[in-house]
């Protein structure tokens, strides 16, 4: 009787751990449970206040399965991830993380000035007398000029402001990438700060 | 009396615990460093000396380091186990680290025991 106590109450710990693990790739989430199970199995071996133990001691499954999956997160983030979903995942953590919420918004504003200056390349060719780099009362106006070109001098770049653009675009592109990657990193460091080493006394 | 101990017991946990964060890294490799261990021979080996890793943290830092290449794992079904267990040793790059964190570490315990221990 106190054998099927002890294997039902493994078993379930384990089950709602693989629940838990469930965003994780198939292999990674199967060596996991793998290894909990051998590690509760043989504290289960020296008896049931030894398994209660273990069990306390590893915390609630979903809270214990927190430590691995946000590690996942962040680091899958950070190494493999698109810019989108980096982007998405500061954004996610935004609601719980001030730092978080400026760089996602930050890096959001050199997207958008990295579009702004890839369509004007393109609506350099499309409507050439609209974009372009005019004086225009001493200052220099630099885009695409909506009804025509602004009144003042002649436009200064002609052509070369495609090139220009595409040159902005991309540097807008790589600085939001950038401030991104390094933002990642930065919560990672502090997720597992919170989550590694941890024995609360 | 009793109170003002409660309270500065208190303080001082949350401080143990940040110390505890801090070190559970250097702990687990250089616990490794030693040979081969499966994950509960870690826990065992660590705690020997006092309570330095919980259970709850030491598997996703042992996930962690694996995945960062530090240390590498082999599943082996021991003679009497019931369980096949996941044996981890360093890599070259763990050893490194290591070796770094060792240092780094060394510098920081000199300087706290002239700056802390000294005074009385």
């Amino acid at each position: 009787m106190t054998t099927v106590g002890l294997a039902g109450r493994l078993e379930d710990y384990i089950r709602r751990l693989d629940w838990a693990l469930r965003d994780l790739p198939s292999e990674d989430r199967r060596n996991i449970k793998a290894e909990i199970n051998s590690h509760l199995a043989e504290r289960a071996a020296q008896g049931s206040s030894a398994l209660d133990a273990a069990v306390l001691a590893l915390g609630p499954p979903d809270r214990f399965a927190r430590a691995f999956v946000e590690n996942y997160e962040l680091s899958g983030a950070v190494n493999r991830a698109s810019p989108t979903n980096l982007l998405l995942v500061m954004l996610l953590h935004a609601s719980r993380s001030v730092a978080a919420f400026l760089i996602g918004f930050a890096a959001l504003i050199f997207y958008l000035f990295s579009l702004a200056f890839a369509l004007m390349a393109v609506l350099k060719i499309i409507t050439p007398a609209h974009v372009g780099a005019w004086i225009n009362d001493g200052a220099v106006e630099f885009g695409a000029h909506y009804g025509g070109p602004p009144p003042g001098g002649a436009e200064l770049l002609g052509y070369w402001v495609i090139p220009l653009a595409v040159l902005l675009a991309l540097a807008c592109y790589i600085l939001g990438t950038l401030l991104l990657r390094g933002g990642a990193r930065r919560m990672l460091r502090r997720a597992r700060a919170r989550t590694t080493g941890l024995r609360e006394t | 009396m009793a109170n003002g101990f409660n309270r500065s017991g208190m303080e001082t946990s949350g401080w143990q615990s940040q110390l505890r964060k801090g070190a559970s890294e250097l702990v687990v490799l250089a616990v490794l460093a030693e040979g081969e261990r499966y994950g509960l021979q870690v826990l065992e080996a660590a705690n020997g000396p006092g309570g330095l890793i919980a259970e709850g943290a030491l598997y996703p830092l042992l996930n962690r380091l694996e995945r960062e290449g530090k240390i590498i794992a082999r599943w082996s079904l021991d003679d009497g186990a019931s369980h096949p267990r996941k044996y981890y040793r360093l890599s070259s790059d763990g050893e490194r680290l290591l070796q770094e964190m060792r240092a780094i570490w060394v510098e920081f315990r000199t300087n706290m025991e002239r700056m802390v221990e000294s005074v009385r």
